[in-house]
């Protein structure tokens, strides 16, 4: 694949999962000026790979796998490049509010969640928002399908106990 | 198989919802990469962006199943997991360079020779396993009730009387006495207890803190001692310490992607390297069950049970389990036959699980000698959760359809008994918090 090519390649893939992508990103790191930086740190090095992801034939899974590494990069902070700090490429609109659900429940569990430890927020999208089943976690966490169970376990335990206390 | 809660869904949908990109994603990677490029080849200033960029690749390769690390062991012959009756393995081993062969059993989901039997009605018993539910630790008769707010959410006996309890799993833990005062207050994700009580550390940020009985800080060890990506990858992109058992004074914790371990003595400061990622430690026996990498194009789930001070290997299963607990004498594994997502050869004809809720496994043979339990998606008496003491019994959180959920105490011939009464569950937030919480020593 020459470069033309395989830029081209890369485009349709992004253009064809943009939207998908950059939701994922922002419910990983739930904040919307980190969420830039995810998006884009992890699909630059997803085009710098372009050439394996694409022969593996498992491009999304690949791309969830880099976004949680990154977003479980303590040394982020640290490395962040504000490169084009003025220019948004994502827009983050208030929610409409999800039918059948009280907007201020819906806000309160939004913020338990971004409070979830990293890999405990991580599983619980990638099961619940991105459906993934335990062993497809596994392999995008890289840790075992047990490992996951517990994560789940443990962020939905935190979350029902936090949601109990803002209620009580 | 995927139990999804409407209100968690929601929340995370209508969020995604809300998302909306207004830039050329695509164009914007590639001038990215090929800043990243410029600032690699001049080599100066971003050393660690340099290792980022290499890291997650590497990373991914080291994790994946399809990847190419070998497995740390001989030639193996195999045969189906015996059900319950001691045997030999059978086979012979292929001629390879080692010359020990590795017994390796195949839990197929053949009918174990015991089936749990879940009891109904009223409590009839007691059990030896402490246990916490609403405040109160029940440890056989004695009844502690816990100050404060303190409700539960793991429960660990400690050395002297007192107790390690969670809040919920709000990452905060404390220490408590024998009257159950709160005497100190500890951070951290996750929990480990040695089987005496007398060592226990908190996993926090990948770091993990030693603390004797009453809490008091022995050592640490750092996240940035952890050495625990694999070469050319950044520690930060590895999940670090992960205990996974304490023998002693001694630690036992994977080291990220590594696929090794460690052995931390907290008594002397010492750290020596364990070959493979145990999962679980049998303290009892100086074995540990570890997680073996698939080969390449298996769809199979392989645990192997080794020797701590020898690193032999005893025996390899692979089926569809995952491990959860050693019995308190290590004579047992549990383990749960419900698993998510997998594929269609792990699964009976009908695309049913092979096993039950609770899978109890014999460690001197890796027999499958009672099983059990349906899943509350097929409905009936659902395990959720489970401890075999050191009388020999399984202690099972039972679930029943109607959401509540009993405690009861089974023989290994699969009778069981209740032994405290059913309680509500929430169910605001399916896989959430049960109403008891049975010790982990």
């Amino acid at each position: 694949m020459d470069d033309a090519e395989r830029r081209a390649d890369f485009t349709a893939y992004v253009r064809a999962r943009e939207q998908s992508l950059a939701r994922l990103a922002y419910l990983l790191s739930g904040d919307r000026d980190a969420v830039e930086d995810l998006l884009q740190k992890a699909l630059a090095k997803v085009y710098r790979h372009w050439d394996r992801v694409q022969v593996a034939e498992l491009p999304d899974a690949y791309v969830r796998r880099v976004m949680v590494n990154e977003n479980n990069s303590r040394w982020r902070g640290l490395l962040r490049r504000h490169e084009s700090p003025s220019s948004h490429v994502l827009e983050v609109l208030d929610p409409p509010g999800a039918a059948g659900l009280d907007p201020a429940t819906s806000i309160d569990l939004w913020h338990h969640v971004q409070s979830l430890p990293r890999q405990q927020r991580a599983a619980v999208v990638l099961r619940y928002y991105e459906d993934l089943t335990e062993a497809q976690t596994a392999e995008v966490l890289g840790c075992s399908i047990g490992t996951v169970k517990s994560h789940t376990s443990r962020a939905i335990s935190a979350l029902r106990s936090r949601m109990s206390e803002a209620t009580a | 198989m995927n139990p999804i809660d409407p209100g968690l869904k929601q929340v995370l949908d209508e969020r995604g919802e809300g998302v909306r990109v207004v830039a050329d994603l695509a164009e914007r990677a590639i001038a990215r990469d090929r800043s990243n490029r410029r600032r690699e080849l001049g080599g100066t200033a971003l050393v660690a962006g340099l290792v980022l960029a290499v890291a997650v690749p590497v990373g991914w390769s080291a994790v994946r199943p399809t990847g190419d690390r070998p497995l740390p062991v001989g030639p193996s012959a195999s045969t189906t997991a015996p059900t319950g009756r001691p045997s030999a393995p059978t086979g012979s081993a292929s001629s390879a360079p080692t010359p020990t062969s590795i017994p390796t059993l195949t839990a197929d989901g053949a009918p174990a020779p015991v089936t749990v039997r879940f009891a109904t009605g009223g409590p009839t018993g007691t059990t030896t396993v402490p246990y916490v539910a609403d405040g109160v630790i029940y440890d056989g008769t004695r009844q502690i009730a816990l100050t404060g707010k303190l409700t539960g959410g793991s429960l660990a006996r400690l050395a002297g009387g007192g107790w390690l309890v969670a809040q919920g799993e709000t990452g905060v833990y404390y220490v408590v006495d024998s009257t159950g005062a709160n005497t100190v207050r500890l951070d951290g994700e996750s929990s480990t207890v040695n089987a005496d009580g007398s060592v226990f550390v908190i996993e926090s940020r990948v770091s993990l803190t030693a603390y004797d009985a009453a809490g008091a800080r022995i050592g640490r060890l750092t996240a940035s001692t952890c050495d625990c990506a694999p070469q050319g990858v950044a520690d930060a992109e590895s999940p670090g310490y992960d205990a996974v058992g304490i023998v002693g004074p001694v630690v036992y914790a994977s080291r990220g992607f590594t696929g090794s371990s460690v052995a931390w003595d907290v008594a002397t400061g010492t750290r020596r390297a364990v070959a493979g990622s145990p999962t679980l430690v049998d303290a009892a026996r100086g074995t540990a069950l570890v997680g073996v990498a698939p080969k390449p194009g298996s769809k199979q789930v392989c645990n192997e049970l080794t020797d701590l001070t020898s690193g032999r290997t005893i025996w390899r299963l692979c089926g569809p389990l995952v491990f959860r607990a050693f019995s308190a004498d290590g004579a047992y594994l549990l383990a749960t036959g419900y698993i998510d997502g997998l594929d269609d050869s792990q699964l009976g004809p009908d695309r049913t699980f092979l096993y039950g809720g609770l899978v109890v496994v014999r460690t001197s043979d890796g027999a499958v000698v009672m099983e059990g339990g349906s899943s509350s998606a097929r409905g009936g008496a659902s395990p959720v959760s489970y401890r075999l003491g050191g009388d020999g019994t399984v202690t099972v959180q039972v679930g029943a359809t109607t959401g509540d959920r009993s405690l009861q105490r089974c023989t290994l011939d699969g009778e069981c008994i209740v032994v405290a009464p059913g309680r509500a569950r929430d169910t605001d937030i399916p896989e959430g918090e049960d109403p008891y919480f049975l010790a982990d020593n």
